[in-house]
């Protein structure tokens, strides 16, 4: 077996919600430096494969190994933060990425408190440190739920739709972030999108999900073998291939 | 003022520790919206009680407990099965769970009165408790479980906090949310066995989230939180358990409960995050502010036609809200500060 060189398997899972199958028989490895966006519609089970990866689901058939030990970091869809006023501040709930490598008592060190300010300047939250989370804007809150992820320096960051409750500025300087990340530190990403005109300049690999996987590949592979996907017809490379080609 | 008595140390010591742990406990089910789990838990170990004295024929408080612990236990389990294979949600499955087993428990007790057993006056203690005849092994066991309880707490505090706060990312570094859920269940049926004997089934809920929703008003941080509500789980204990010796025949456990109703009261009114008190003291200092500065705000708004009253003028030149600069009226820096502090209000509060 090669599975030292992968950070996870997907092994031919199947996922229901009471009566709803939302994934069927989906197989696919995840490499170190893999840059993946997974695309489809809505409802075609991106979130769902993403939470299965994560076991916060019940996986019907097959199952998911996390080789070695992978460190996954994890941006919800939808941040967690169901209450507005609980009793947390922005610095603790990036700390609290770092809880699952730290020993009792988890007191953090200087070397921690760097890396978490490190993090919340990364994300420009450096000012919002002794805020209580609920109180931060929808974007804000996305910014520390990323620095929480990335403060515990994944093997994979998982992201699920990490851009839409940034503006169009943070939008660019992030993905340029990811793309650094990505090349420079050799980080593993696997990123829910549905902007598919700009998935070319940073993924690698594309996994178009509809219930079953239809495609994974590179994006040229994509354009080619998935004509029909309503995603291509509204992309412009599209007809610069067909002049090149034609 | 009451003396003192040996009895009412022990009472003391025994309802002092289960408010303050009942505090502590309660904050990490209140955080977790699931309020009402105390109170269905609770009602659901009357059944364990009386089938346990049925069975064992005996009047021992470890083994009326046990049965309360297994009664629990096993309510919260049928609570997890309904959640997980029928879409009835979770709020009335508790109730549902909650008047079923109750509902049985008292059937059972009267089939025991029935019987013309004369240990059933020693059995309905558990339902609204009976705090005034704690013997001393009564609080020796209660302060094991509590020392247990804030154990566990003080080792998985962080892990606890985050679980309640973000359920997903929590499972997500590779924790396990079952055992999370276990020792969470654990602690609070715990609580809930052990406190029964004092306040019964019926008020045990109280304790547990009282002192919670009071300390809630008063802090941003967690810790601060679990520390404030066992420090109001404690004093609601004292106060209560006092007050009821002062005056014969009144019951502890509801007294309890009662200085606890008030502490949440005057938290809700004081409460310095959005207190009514607090509310009421902003918008009294606003509509001050207002009426002295309005000529002020008047100014910052429209600096060119902005005609001032004489004793304005004076008055905002004097304290050097206002300056003459190359000849212009400019307001300070001081003036500005106050001007936007007044707006900021504005913005912020109404
Ligand atoms: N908690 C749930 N209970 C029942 N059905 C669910 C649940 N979550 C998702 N589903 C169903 O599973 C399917 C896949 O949902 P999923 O959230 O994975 O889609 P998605 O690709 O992430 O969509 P979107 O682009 O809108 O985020 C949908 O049909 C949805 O209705
Ligand atoms: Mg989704």
């Amino acid at each position: 077996m090669m599975d030292h060189d992968k950070l996870i398997t997907v092994e031919d899972i199947t996922v229901k919600y009471d009566r709803i199958t939302a994934l069927k028989h989906i197989q696919f490895d995840i490499f170190p430096g893999d840059f993946i966006a997974v695309v489809g519609v809505n409802g075609s089970g991106k979130t769902t494969l993403a939470k299965s990866i994560l076991n916060l689901l019940r996986i019907h058939e097959g199952r998911v190994v996390w080789h070695n030990g992978t460190k996954i970091g994890y941006l919800p869809q939808h941040a967690g933060l169901e209450d507005r006023h609980f009793p947390a501040t922005v610095f603790e709930v990036v700390s609290s990425g770092l809880l699952k490598d730290k020993a009792f008592p988890k007191w953090l060190n200087k070397a921690d408190r760097n890396i978490i300010f490190d993090m919340l300047r990364l994300f420009d939250i450096e000012t919002l440190a002794d805020k209580r989370i609920g109180s931060l804007s929808g974007g804000q809150q996305q910014r520390a739920l990323l620095a929480r992820s990335m403060v515990m320096n994944p093997d994979i960051l998982i992201l699920d739709e990490p851009t839409n409750a940034l503006d169009q500025e943070s939008r660019g300087r992030f993905m340029q972030l990811l793309k650094s990340l990505n090349l420079e530190n050799k980080l593993t990403i696997m990123m829910i999108t549905h902007d598919v005109a700009s998935v070319e300049s940073y993924a690698n690999r594309i996994l178009y999900l509809e219930k079953h996987l239809l495609f994974d590949g590179s994006f040229e592979k994509f354009c080619e073998t998935q004509p029909f996907s309503p995603y291509i017809h509204t992309h412009p490379k599209r007809f610069d291939k067909k002049g090149e080609t034609s | 003022m009451l003396p003192f008595s040996y009895t009412l140390i022990v009472v003391l010591l025994g309802t002092v520790i289960l408010g303050g742990i009942a505090g502590m406990i309660g904050t990490l089910v209140v955080f977790r919206s699931q309020a009402l789990i105390g109170d269905a838990l609770s009602h659901a170990t009357l059944p364990g009680v009386v089938i346990a004295f049925m069975l064992m024929q005996a009047r021992q408080l470890e083994v009326l407990l046990v049965g309360a612990f297994i009664s629990a236990v096993i309510a919260m389990f049928l609570l997890d099965v309904i959640k997980h294979h029928t879409t009835i949600k979770f709020d009335a499955s508790m109730a549902l769970i909650l008047s079923a087993f109750f509902g049985f428990g008292q059937v059972l007790l009267s089939h025991i009165h029935k019987d013309g057993s004369a240990a059933q006056a020693g059995l309905s203690r558990f339902i609204f408790g009976q705090a005034a005849t704690l013997l001393r092994s009564d609080v020796y066991l209660l302060a094991g479980v509590a020392l247990l309880l804030f154990v566990l707490l003080m080792l998985f505090f962080k892990e606890l906090k985050l679980f309640i706060f973000d359920e997903p990312f929590f499972v997500s570094l590779g924790f396990s949310r079952r055992i999370m859920n276990a020792l969470i269940t654990f602690m609070v049926v715990m609580i809930i066995t052990i406190g029964i004997r004092m306040v019964g089934v019926i008020l045990m809920s109280a304790l547990l989230i009282a002192p919670a929703v009071a300390a809630r008003q008063f802090s941003n941080r967690f810790g601060i939180n679990v520390f404030l509500a066992w420090l109001i789980g404690g004093i609601g204990g004292a106060v209560g358990t006092y007050m009821s010796a002062a005056r014969a025949n009144m019951p502890t456990g509801p007294v309890i409960v009662l200085v606890l109703g008030v502490i949440v009261l005057f938290s809700v009114l004081f409460s310095f995050n959005d207190g009514l008190i607090k509310h009421a003291f902003l918008n009294w200092r606003y509509r001050i502010q207002i009426q002295k500065y309005r000529a002020l705000i008047h100014f910052y708004e429209n600096p060119d036609k902005a005609p001032m009253a004489e004793d304005d003028y004076a008055y905002f030149i004097n304290h050097d809200y206002l300056r003459h600069t190359n000849g212009d009226l400019n307001l300070t820096k001081k003036g500005l500060k106050k001007v936007r502090l007044i707006k900021g209000v504005v913005d912020n509060e109404y």
